[in-house]
């Protein structure tokens, strides 16, 4: 697609988010870039301590990055006054993991909906009430649900509240931490379903958040496999399942449960060993290369950048073929 | 079936007493497990599968559990015949279970080889010295890397599947004859999952162990399982060899489940979902249980509770339209795209 230059709905650059913890400092995302356009949804891949969840806590500003800038739409969030950080918070939304910890058990669907349409000057109670209605539809709870209360409703219905109220505002991006993890697959299917037909709809971005890579396989257009702090590998979504490039994401592609008894079974598969090693003292060099099937002495030594393998393929191992490493990888980060 | 079953169940019927009245959780199920073999039992949150497996070991508290049936059967002994002291001898010893969440399973202040040798001392005639060899043999048989030195660890020392690991060398102490694994691997992530996977397959194969593998996650079981049985609402809807039942599943529920998964390299624009919610267990239809989700269902499914038909193969299933279902032409197998 060459469209004319198209402001991001997310824009992320050179994100590090580090904290001083009783171990010591703890670097979790470190120097983090990519960019989502409005109707577009990134899904990020990563294994626990990967960084993922503070990646997303930064990004809807729960915890203050370290360095790197973050812009919505355009405008850049970081270094803004509280004020003005507010004026541009309803941009960037969440739903998260578990709905009942996210939703106040006291509080009835209708309240919850109608709370940050009040919060961000929705005066007419007429207005919230038309306006709490129209999301309800939207995410196929019926009216009457209005007066219930989060113990009443099914898992699935009630993570259809939270994107109920991540959608109030009409954010331009919303991350998805992990919204079906919790759930049965019969009810993963419907919120899945009820996620794209949101999209479709409303143009917004998805930041879209799992550690299972077929759940992010079907809904994300872009896929970003993260490692240690560190995005290792991001390619259109297709490209990254049928070509991946990094050893890490084929160790993840590969232990992916498949169903195919006739031809994949776990006895017969190479996996991976090891651990994840402590985010506290992450390897030097490549942070794969403790794990990685194919390091080279190199890769204990020298960081790889992440770097342009064409077609908006950006991978960072020094072993795989064909990426080169472009001194500007950033302008590849741009979305397609 | 040629080899003698292991563990022959008969009509497991398990209730709970709850203030909302009289529910059954596990309605007389029945299925058999042969040495060296893998049954998998796959379904939903609240399907009983897990209500299963702890009523197998008879570790459900009673009441509110009221666990009946014609019989458990276990190397010839009815399980469900034992005193609770005889009981006690085949829990850990010839029956070992590990759990989805092996902090909690731990004992959080003793080291992890005082725990194998708690296991040891109560089930083999180990005493002395040789109790700790071998627990630092079971550790490096676990692949954990420096037994010697990790022996003497407390749990919250180790990862998530590292403990889980320490589980199963606790599980595989007794050299238990069957091994079951509820959601085994469900807590831990994707590359550390397939590793324990593999490590209980492969001690099963070593130890000649029969496993029981309880799962949510059809591709678990796709990869694992010799035998699978399907469960809904405290039913068994469908139980079949694993590549029969994958090729071409029978039943609308496992139909259902299969297409509301996402398949890796065959995107669809929208999943087909399963609409509505589980049925209720103290509330069930008086026919099938998926009668109300279910495409196929007419009004004959609402009042008629279909029995467990066989299917061939040693599979059966459990639907009203079963001679509809199996005569139409097969969909398309599932394709998964495997990465060159």
């Amino acid at each position: 697609m060459s469209a004319p230059v198209e402001t991001p709905a997310l824009e992320v650059r050179d994100l590090v988010v580090s904290y001083n913890t009783g171990r010591g400092p703890l670097s979790a995302v470190d120097g983090v870039s990519f960019a989502i356009r409005p109707g577009e949804t990134l899904g990020l891949v990563g294994e626990s301590g990967c960084g993922k969840s503070s990646l997303a806590k930064a990004i809807v500003q729960l915890v203050e990055p370290s360095s790197g800038a973050l812009k919505v739409e355009g405008h850049d969030i970081t270094g803004l006054t509280a004020r003005e950080r507010r004026a541009l918070r309803p941009k960037v939304q969440m739903v998260f993991q578990d709905p009942m910890g996210a939703l106040d058990p006291r509080q009835r669907a209708g309240t919850i909906l109608e709370t940050p349409l009040k919060l961000n000057g929705v005066r007419g109670k007429a207005e919230r009430r038309a306006r709490v209605a129209s999301l309800m539809e939207a995410v196929g709870l019926r009216p009457e649900f209005i007066d219930r209360l989060p113990h009443e409703f099914s898992g699935g219905q009630r993570q259809r509240i939270g994107i109920a109220r991540a959608l109030a505002l009409d954010p331009a991006v919303i991350v998805c931490d992990e919204p079906v993890s919790a759930l049965d697959v019969s009810l993963q299917a419907q919120v899945l379903n009820l996620l794209r037909k949101v999209q479709r709809e409303t143009s917004v971005a998805y930041l879209f958040i799992s550690h299972d890579l077929s759940v992010v396989e079907h809904i994300a257009d872009r896929v970003a496999i993260m490692y240690l702090g560190r995005i290792v590998e991001l390619a259109p979504r297709e490209t990254l399942w049928r070509a991946p490039l990094h050893p890490y994401t084929r160790a993840l592609i590969e232990a992916l449960p498949r169903i195919d008894p006739g031809a994949s079974r776990i006895a017969d598969k190479t996996i991976v060993g090891g651990d994840l090693p402590s985010p506290f003292a992450p390897p030097k060099g490549c942070r794969f290369h403790t794990r990685c099937p194919i390091a080279v002495a190199r890769c204990a030594i020298d960081a790889p950048a992440l770097s342009d393998a064409g077609d908006g393929h950006l991978v960072a191992c020094h072993l795989a073929s064909g990426a080169v490493p472009a001194p500007n990888a950033s302008a590849a980060l741009q979305p397609a | 079936m040629t080899r003698p079953a292991l563990l022959d169940v008969k009509d497991l019927t398990v209730r709970f007493r709850t203030p909302a009245g009289r529910l059954t959780a596990v309605d007389r199920l029945s299925f058999d497990i042969a040495a060296g073999e893998t049954l998998a039992i796959v379904g939903e949150s609240g399907c009983g599968k897990s209500v299963t497996a702890m009523a197998l070991l008879r570790l459900l508290r009673s009441p509110p559990a009221e666990i009946s049936g014609s019989h458990v059967r276990f190397e010839g002994t009815d399980l469900l015949a034992l005193s609770e002291r005889a009981m006690r001898d085949v829990r850990g010893n010839r029956i070992a279970m590990i759990f989805q969440d092996p902090l909690s399973a731990l004992n959080p202040v003793r080291t992890v080889a005082d725990q194998i040798i708690e296991s040891l001392k109560r089930h083999t005639g180990l005493r002395g010295p040789a109790l700790h060899r071998r627990a630092v043999e079971l550790l490096d048989l676990v692949r954990i890397p420096e037994p010697q030195r990790r022996a003497d660890d407390y749990p919250h020392h180790f990862s998530g599947g590292m403990r889980q690991r320490v589980m199963i060398a606790i599980a595989i102490a007794a050299n238990p004859r069957l091994l079951i694994a509820d959601e085994p691997t469900t807590a831990l992530d994707v590359t550390v999952q397939a590793q324990i996977l593999k490590l209980i397959v492969s001690l099963q194969k070593e130890f000649g162990m029969s496993l029981l593998l309880i799962s949510h996650d059809l591709g678990v079981v796709a990869e694992t399982a010799d035998r699978v049985l399907v469960m809904y609402a405290g039913r068994k809807v469908e139980e079949r060899p694993v590549a029969d039942l994958f090729a071409r599943p029978l039943h609308p529920y496992t139909r259902a489940l299969m297409r509301a998964r996402p398949t890796p390299g065959l995107r669809r624009e929208l999943l087909d979902e399963i609409p509505g919610i589980v049925p209720s267990l103290a509330d069930l239809p008086p026919g099938c249980a998926f009668a109300p989700r279910c495409a196929h269902a007419d009004e004959t499914c609402a009042r008629l509770q279909p029995v467990l038909e066989g299917v061939g193969g040693g599979g059966s299933v459990a639907c009203l339209h079963l001679d509809r279902l199996a005569g139409e032409k097969p969909r398309a197998p599932v394709l998964e795209g495997v990465p060159a």
